[in-house]
Protein backbone atom coordinates (compact mmCIF):
# COMPACT_ATOMS: atom_id res chain seq x y z
CA UNK A 1 0.00 0.00 0.00
CA UNK A 2 2.92 2.09 0.70
CA UNK A 3 4.14 1.80 -2.54
CA UNK A 4 0.64 3.00 -4.81
CA UNK A 5 1.71 6.04 -6.19
CA UNK A 6 4.93 5.00 -6.59
CA UNK A 7 3.85 2.47 -8.53
CA UNK A 8 1.38 4.58 -10.85
CA UNK A 9 3.90 7.29 -11.33
CA UNK A 10 5.85 4.04 -13.04
CA UNK A 11 3.04 2.72 -14.73
CA UNK A 12 2.15 5.82 -16.00
CA UNK A 13 5.12 6.40 -17.70
CA UNK A 14 5.49 3.11 -18.90
CA UNK A 15 1.93 3.29 -20.45
CA UNK A 16 2.77 6.54 -22.33
CA UNK A 17 5.83 5.03 -23.71
CA UNK A 18 4.21 2.03 -25.01
CA UNK A 19 1.17 4.10 -26.63
CA UNK A 20 3.53 5.91 -28.48
CA UNK A 21 5.23 3.17 -29.55
CA UNK A 22 1.97 0.99 -30.89
CA UNK A 23 -0.25 3.44 -31.54
CA UNK A 24 1.99 6.49 -32.49
CA UNK A 25 0.38 8.99 -30.67
CA UNK A 26 1.51 11.68 -28.34
CA UNK A 27 0.75 12.07 -25.03
CA UNK A 28 -0.47 15.91 -25.46
CA UNK A 29 -3.49 14.26 -27.50
CA UNK A 30 -5.27 12.41 -24.31
CA UNK A 31 -4.83 12.34 -20.80
CA UNK A 32 -4.08 9.59 -18.28
CA UNK A 33 -4.84 9.70 -14.98
CA UNK A 34 -4.13 7.58 -11.31
CA UNK A 35 -6.83 8.08 -8.76
CA UNK A 36 -6.05 5.81 -5.46
CA UNK A 37 -9.60 5.73 -4.09
CA UNK A 38 -9.56 4.61 -0.46
CA UNK A 39 -6.09 6.75 0.04
CA UNK A 40 -7.26 10.65 -1.39
CA UNK A 41 -9.19 10.16 -4.53
CA UNK A 42 -11.17 12.98 -3.65
CA UNK A 43 -9.08 15.57 -2.07
CA UNK A 44 -5.55 14.70 -3.55
CA UNK A 45 -2.82 17.16 -2.28
CA UNK A 46 -4.79 18.54 -0.01
CA UNK A 47 -5.54 15.43 1.40
CA UNK A 48 -2.55 14.87 4.94
CA UNK A 49 -4.56 12.09 6.56
CA UNK A 50 -3.57 9.25 4.34
CA UNK A 51 -3.92 6.52 6.98
CA UNK A 52 -3.32 2.68 6.30
CA UNK A 53 -5.70 1.01 3.85
CA UNK A 54 -6.22 -2.64 3.65
CA UNK A 55 -6.96 -2.13 0.19
CA UNK A 56 -6.99 0.72 -2.33
CA UNK A 57 -8.98 1.20 -5.34
CA UNK A 58 -7.33 2.14 -8.83
CA UNK A 59 -9.45 4.03 -11.40
CA UNK A 60 -7.54 4.92 -14.46
CA UNK A 61 -9.06 7.74 -16.32
CA UNK A 62 -8.43 8.02 -20.04
CA UNK A 63 -9.50 11.30 -22.07
CA UNK A 64 -9.22 12.37 -25.37
CA UNK A 65 -10.54 14.76 -28.11
CA UNK A 66 -10.46 12.65 -31.26
CA UNK A 67 -12.15 9.45 -29.84
CA UNK A 68 -8.78 7.34 -29.02
CA UNK A 69 -9.65 7.00 -25.27
CA UNK A 70 -11.55 3.35 -25.65
CA UNK A 71 -8.48 2.01 -27.83
CA UNK A 72 -6.25 3.38 -25.43
CA UNK A 73 -7.93 1.54 -22.50
CA UNK A 74 -8.03 -1.49 -24.28
CA UNK A 75 -4.26 -1.64 -25.41
CA UNK A 76 -3.37 -0.42 -21.37
CA UNK A 77 -5.59 -3.20 -20.20
CA UNK A 78 -3.02 -5.89 -19.75
CA UNK A 79 -0.01 -3.88 -18.32
CA UNK A 80 -2.78 -2.70 -15.69
CA UNK A 81 -3.12 -6.61 -14.31
CA UNK A 82 0.96 -7.20 -14.70
CA UNK A 83 2.67 -4.43 -14.04
CA UNK A 84 4.29 -5.80 -11.10
CA UNK A 85 4.12 -3.84 -8.16
CA UNK A 86 7.09 -4.70 -6.49
CA UNK A 87 10.46 -6.36 -8.18
CA UNK A 88 10.31 -10.58 -8.34
CA UNK A 89 6.41 -10.91 -7.46
CA UNK A 90 3.57 -13.26 -8.56
CA UNK A 91 1.30 -11.86 -10.73
CA UNK A 92 -1.14 -10.56 -10.89
CA UNK A 93 -1.33 -9.10 -7.73
CA UNK A 94 -4.78 -6.65 -8.17
CA UNK A 95 -7.98 -7.58 -8.56
CA UNK A 96 -10.15 -6.54 -11.58
CA UNK A 97 -14.06 -6.62 -10.82
CA UNK A 98 -15.14 -7.23 -14.24
CA UNK A 99 -13.16 -8.11 -17.47
CA UNK A 100 -12.74 -6.57 -19.83
CA UNK A 101 -11.85 -3.68 -17.26
CA UNK A 102 -12.62 -0.52 -19.18
CA UNK A 103 -16.30 1.03 -19.45
CA UNK A 104 -16.83 3.67 -21.48
CA UNK A 105 -18.27 6.89 -20.54
CA UNK A 106 -19.38 8.79 -22.75
CA UNK A 107 -18.15 12.94 -23.60
CA UNK A 108 -17.25 14.89 -21.09
CA UNK A 109 -19.35 18.25 -20.68
CA UNK A 110 -17.50 21.10 -18.92
CA UNK A 111 -19.05 24.68 -18.39
CA UNK A 112 -16.92 27.13 -20.81
CA UNK A 113 -18.78 30.02 -19.86
CA UNK A 114 -19.92 31.77 -16.46
CA UNK A 115 -23.58 32.86 -16.95
CA UNK A 116 -23.26 35.52 -14.64
CA UNK A 117 -24.31 38.93 -16.31
CA UNK A 118 -24.16 42.27 -14.60
CA UNK A 119 -26.49 44.58 -15.96
CA UNK A 120 -27.43 48.20 -14.61
CA UNK A 121 -31.43 47.65 -15.70
CA UNK A 122 -32.59 43.54 -15.17
CA UNK A 123 -33.68 43.98 -18.48
CA UNK A 124 -31.03 45.01 -19.99
CA UNK A 125 -30.44 41.20 -21.19
CA UNK A 126 -33.70 40.93 -23.41
CA UNK A 127 -35.05 42.46 -26.56
CA UNK A 128 -38.44 43.50 -26.85
CA UNK A 129 -39.67 43.66 -30.38
CA UNK A 130 -43.24 44.94 -30.49
CA UNK A 131 -45.24 43.86 -33.71
CA UNK A 132 -48.50 45.74 -34.65
CA UNK A 133 -51.27 43.66 -36.79
CA UNK B 1 1.62 12.99 54.31
CA UNK B 2 0.04 15.05 51.61
CA UNK B 3 0.58 14.02 48.30
CA UNK B 4 0.23 16.43 45.18
CA UNK B 5 -0.63 15.32 41.55
CA UNK B 6 -0.48 17.06 38.77
CA UNK B 7 -2.96 16.28 35.82
CA UNK B 8 -2.42 17.90 32.65
CA UNK B 9 -5.11 17.70 30.30
CA UNK B 10 -4.18 17.35 26.74
CA UNK B 11 -7.08 18.87 24.98
CA UNK B 12 -7.15 18.50 21.12
CA UNK B 13 -10.11 19.11 19.57
CA UNK B 14 -11.31 20.17 16.27
CA UNK B 15 -13.46 22.98 14.54
CA UNK B 16 -16.12 20.29 13.56
CA UNK B 17 -16.41 19.70 17.15
CA UNK B 18 -16.39 23.12 17.99
CA UNK B 19 -19.26 23.95 16.05
CA UNK B 20 -22.82 22.37 14.77
CA UNK B 21 -21.92 21.49 10.93
CA UNK B 22 -19.85 22.67 8.41
CA UNK B 23 -20.72 21.91 5.00
CA UNK B 24 -19.47 22.59 1.64
CA UNK B 25 -21.19 22.80 -1.94
CA UNK B 26 -20.77 23.91 -5.29
CA UNK B 27 -21.81 27.41 -5.73
CA UNK B 28 -22.47 27.51 -9.78
CA UNK B 29 -19.58 25.90 -11.75
CA UNK B 30 -16.75 28.18 -11.15
CA UNK B 31 -17.14 28.47 -7.12
CA UNK B 32 -17.20 26.74 -4.01
CA UNK B 33 -18.31 27.63 -0.67
CA UNK B 34 -18.14 26.86 2.70
CA UNK B 35 -20.56 27.25 5.53
CA UNK B 36 -19.77 26.82 9.58
CA UNK B 37 -22.83 26.73 11.64
CA UNK B 38 -22.55 27.69 15.16
CA UNK B 39 -24.76 26.45 18.03
CA UNK B 40 -24.93 30.04 19.53
CA UNK B 41 -23.43 33.55 19.25
CA UNK B 42 -20.61 32.77 21.95
CA UNK B 43 -19.28 30.00 19.95
CA UNK B 44 -19.82 32.20 17.03
CA UNK B 45 -18.12 35.03 17.83
CA UNK B 46 -15.10 32.85 19.13
CA UNK B 47 -14.49 31.30 15.87
CA UNK B 48 -15.17 34.52 13.95
CA UNK B 49 -12.02 36.04 15.97
CA UNK B 50 -10.02 32.80 16.32
CA UNK B 51 -10.42 31.53 12.52
CA UNK B 52 -8.00 33.17 10.28
CA UNK B 53 -8.16 33.55 6.59
CA UNK B 54 -4.67 32.67 6.43
CA UNK B 55 -5.57 29.37 8.20
CA UNK B 56 -8.16 28.51 5.77
CA UNK B 57 -6.57 29.63 2.40
CA UNK B 58 -3.24 27.48 3.29
CA UNK B 59 -5.93 23.91 4.20
CA UNK B 60 -7.37 25.03 0.65
CA UNK B 61 -4.06 25.98 -1.32
CA UNK B 62 -4.94 28.57 -2.53
CA UNK B 63 -4.34 32.61 -2.54
CA UNK B 64 -5.47 34.27 0.39
CA UNK B 65 -6.76 36.92 -2.18
CA UNK B 66 -9.46 34.65 -3.94
CA UNK B 67 -10.94 33.68 -0.37
CA UNK B 68 -14.21 35.53 0.48
CA UNK B 69 -14.89 35.47 4.02
CA UNK B 70 -18.60 36.55 5.26
CA UNK B 71 -19.96 36.74 8.66
CA UNK B 72 -23.53 36.48 9.05
CA UNK B 73 -24.63 38.00 12.59
CA UNK B 74 -28.59 36.76 12.60
CA UNK B 75 -27.68 33.38 11.26
CA UNK B 76 -24.65 32.13 13.89
CA UNK B 77 -22.76 31.47 10.31
CA UNK B 78 -19.59 31.92 9.07
CA UNK B 79 -19.39 31.47 4.72
CA UNK B 80 -16.44 31.31 3.28
CA UNK B 81 -16.28 31.16 -0.90
CA UNK B 82 -13.32 30.82 -3.73
CA UNK B 83 -13.05 29.81 -7.10
CA UNK B 84 -12.15 26.45 -8.47
CA UNK B 85 -8.41 25.42 -9.17
CA UNK B 86 -10.69 22.98 -11.51
CA UNK B 87 -13.70 23.85 -12.60
CA UNK B 88 -16.74 21.12 -12.25
CA UNK B 89 -16.78 18.72 -14.97
CA UNK B 90 -13.04 19.29 -15.78
CA UNK B 91 -11.85 16.04 -16.38
CA UNK B 92 -9.67 16.44 -13.82
CA UNK B 93 -12.35 16.88 -11.37
CA UNK B 94 -12.73 15.06 -8.47
CA UNK B 95 -15.58 16.03 -6.25
CA UNK B 96 -18.56 17.59 -8.90
CA UNK B 97 -20.34 18.65 -6.10
CA UNK B 98 -17.53 19.93 -3.72
CA UNK B 99 -19.14 18.29 -0.57
CA UNK B 100 -15.78 16.76 0.81
CA UNK B 101 -13.68 20.19 0.84
CA UNK B 102 -15.52 20.49 4.72
CA UNK B 103 -13.69 17.55 5.75
CA UNK B 104 -10.65 19.33 5.86
CA UNK B 105 -12.49 22.30 7.66
CA UNK B 106 -13.98 19.56 10.08
CA UNK B 107 -10.88 17.69 11.23
CA UNK B 108 -8.54 21.18 11.29
CA UNK B 109 -7.48 21.51 15.02
CA UNK B 110 -9.10 24.77 16.91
Amino acid sequence: MKNIKKWTDKLSKFLKKEINERMYINSSEYSLEFRHIGLNSILGELEKNLGSPVEVGVLCLITSKNKISTEIAKLINPFLLHFPLSFNEELPTFAFPFSPVHSDRGCVYEFALNHILEFEDPMDAFQIQISEV
Amino acid sequence: MHFKFKFQRYNVSTLGEKVKKIRSKNAGPFWITIDIFCEDKKIYKDVCNKLKNSKISSLLMISEQDLKRFEIDNLNVIKFSFPRKIIQGDIFDRDMHGAQLAVLLSEMKF
